[in-house]
């Protein structure tokens, strides 16, 4: 009897599910979503008696480095809180989303490399030096300090806990902005704020995080970004206790309301990652600095 | 602008055979009286592939129990499914009530009009019986209700099938085992083959014109419901079938 090939399920399954999830997307500009699911077989241990299951997982791959400082600079000047305002928008809703490296986040991951957690490179000076004043000198000029952070970006751009530009006050700015670029920004955070997509709960994800989608330097010239961003995922990476999904989903293959959950969140998680990549497009594209 | 709308990728990836390594060996000692005894020994793998017992330890009573149930996992309890009729340590043996279903053909050019064809055709109640040597058979039934040992059997109407029942696997890719969760693999894999020829040296199907007939009209929908009168009484029962296992086939 020969065998007559039969339809190839994972392919199929695959081209469905990519067909699905890129229209859910739509055109993207710099985010690179990846998605993956794995499927396994019932568990061979008597012990463990579990049923076919599949992991689904998701995350980005990098776009690169993209320079934002001038056009939240920009929307800095032209109305004060505003830049801020887009820039916390922004790393609200990549956590949601694809995470992106932003000044915020560079100088948590220079916090973790350098300086025992801590907000500056006193304590490290501390344990390493003592009060040997020279030493400090020595060991301050070789190394990551905060005087670096405060001088290649504006102190709001690091702070987490400022005020921010509600929605009315947001819409008067786009209303009556001359620039349409300033405009165009601000309607694509008020349609981030208005998707407000779930939120992800990554504190039952063991190790640290590496899996970010790009890194948003401030100008050409912040060459600290890279070397904070290095020394950061060499040393995890030399951890080994690190992760780089942005999700993970352990679904039963018969728990038909479990993955009808996940399409749903997802739809909400893509149209979301749409609004961001837009977003991340108006800061990095053009020259902000002529106005 | 769309320039990454085709790089979204989605993945699908199904996990593949476990691959098997020495872990450990079992050395069982007898004595003349007939006691038994037992010792569990490490293995140490050499870099080329060679592998030396290591010192052991007496294997104990649940060490021994744990492993039984891992080796013999196809057994353990479970529901059983409705299709399933007959079981035992190497033999499994389901019913496929009758039913509507796709059957494809390959044949040589005029015997079935086209050399090949596809058409969802009635089918009659059917036996399957897979023993763990990968000895897969099928015979036919009549009526509609769950077939008994002392149910009457008929020669399955199909191509590619001996004239004991024993199906012609050829190169079709079957399940890893017949279990009761793979019922249905094993009968898929059974219809979604091509049948090529007929098998049997005697009556296929009683059916003026014969096997290629019988299936060109089936195929034609002349029969929209599956007529038992053309089935071949083979003048055993089910309960002497799955006794007789070991029959060989005629090739």
């Amino acid at each position: 009897m020969p065998s007559r090939p039969g339809p190839d399920h994972i392919k199929t399954c695959q081209t469905v599910l990519e067909g699905w999830v890129r229209r859910e997307l739509g055109a993207l500009r710099m985010l690179r979503p990846y998605f993956g699911m794995h499927m396994r077989e019932t568990g061979n241990d008597a012990s463990q008696a579990v049923g076919p299951a599949c992991l689904i997982e998701w995350g980005g791959e990098s776009f690169g480095v993209r320079c934002v400082g001038p056009a939240l600079e920009c929307l800095e000047r032209h109305r004060p809180r505003l830049g801020r305002t887009v820039l916390r928008a922004l790393e609200r809703y990549a956590f949601r989303t694809l995470p992106i490296y932003t000044p915020a986040v560079v100088m948590e991951c220079a916090s973790d490399v350098y300086w025992y957690g801590e907000c500056d490179e006193e304590m490290a000076l501390e344990e390493a030096c003592g009060d040997d004043a020279e030493e400090r000198r020595s060991m301050r000029d070789s190394m990551v300090t905060r005087a670096m952070f405060d001088s290649t970006f504006p102190r709001w751009a690091l702070e987490g806990r400022t005020r921010l530009l509600g929605r009315r006050t947001l819409l008067q700015i786009a209303e009556s902005a001359s620039d349409r670029r300033i405009a165009s920004v601000i309607e694509s955070v008020l349609g981030l704020h208005a998707m407000n997509p779930p939120g992800y709960d990554w504190t039952f994800r063991e190790g640290r995080f590496v899996g970010y989608s790009g890194v948003l330097a401030w100008g050409r010239e912040d060459e600290l970004t890279c070397r904070v961003l290095d020394d950061y995922e060499q040393m995890v990476s030399e951890s080994g206790d690190y992760f780089e999904t942005c999700g993970e989903v352990p679904i039963g293959v018969e728990d038909h309301e479990a993955l009808t959950g996940w399409f749903e969140y997802m739809r909400s998680w893509c149209r979301a990652t749409h609004g961001l990549d837009t977003l991340i497009w108006q800061l990095s594209e053009g020259d902000w600095s002529v106005k | 602008m769309n320039a990454h709308e085709r790089d979204v990728k989605f993945n699908v990836s199904e996990e593949g055979p476990a691959e098997m390594h020495l872990r450990r060996a079992i050395l069982v000692y007898g004595s003349k009286g007939g006691g038994q005894f037992a010792t569990v020994h490490d293995i140490a793998t050499a870099p080329g592939g060679g592998a030396t017992i290591l010192p052991g330890r007496p294997m104990t009573a649940f060490a021994v129990q744990r492993l039984a149930r891992k080796l013999t996992k196809r057994r353990e309890g479970g529901f059983i499914p409705e299709k399933l009729i007959f079981q035992d340590a190497d033999t499994i043996a389901w019913w496929v009530p009758p039913s509507r279903r796709r059957v494809w053909f390959r044949c040589p050019e005029g015997q079935l009009i086209a050399g090949e064809r596809s058409e969802v055709v009635s089918h009659p109640g059917l036996v399957f019986s897979v023993a763990t040597a990968r000895k897969w058979f099928v015979w036919a039934i009549t009526g509609t209700a769950r077939p008994t040992d002392r149910t009457k059997l008929f020669r399955a109407p199909y191509f590619n099938v001996w004239e004991s029942g024993q199906v012609c696997v050829g190169n079709v890719d079957l399940p890893e085992r017949a279990s009761a969760e793979k019922l249905d693999e094993w009968t898929n894999a059974f219809f979604e083959s091509w049948f090529t020829h007929p098998n049997v040296h005697a009556e296929l199907v009683r059916y003026r014109g014969g096997a290629y007939r019988f299936w060109r009209d089936m195929l034609d929908g002349k029969h929209a419901e599956f007529p038992e009168r053309t089935l071949v009484d083979l003048g055993r029962t089910l309960g002497e079938a799955l006794q007789s296992r070991n029959a060989k086939h005629d090739d």
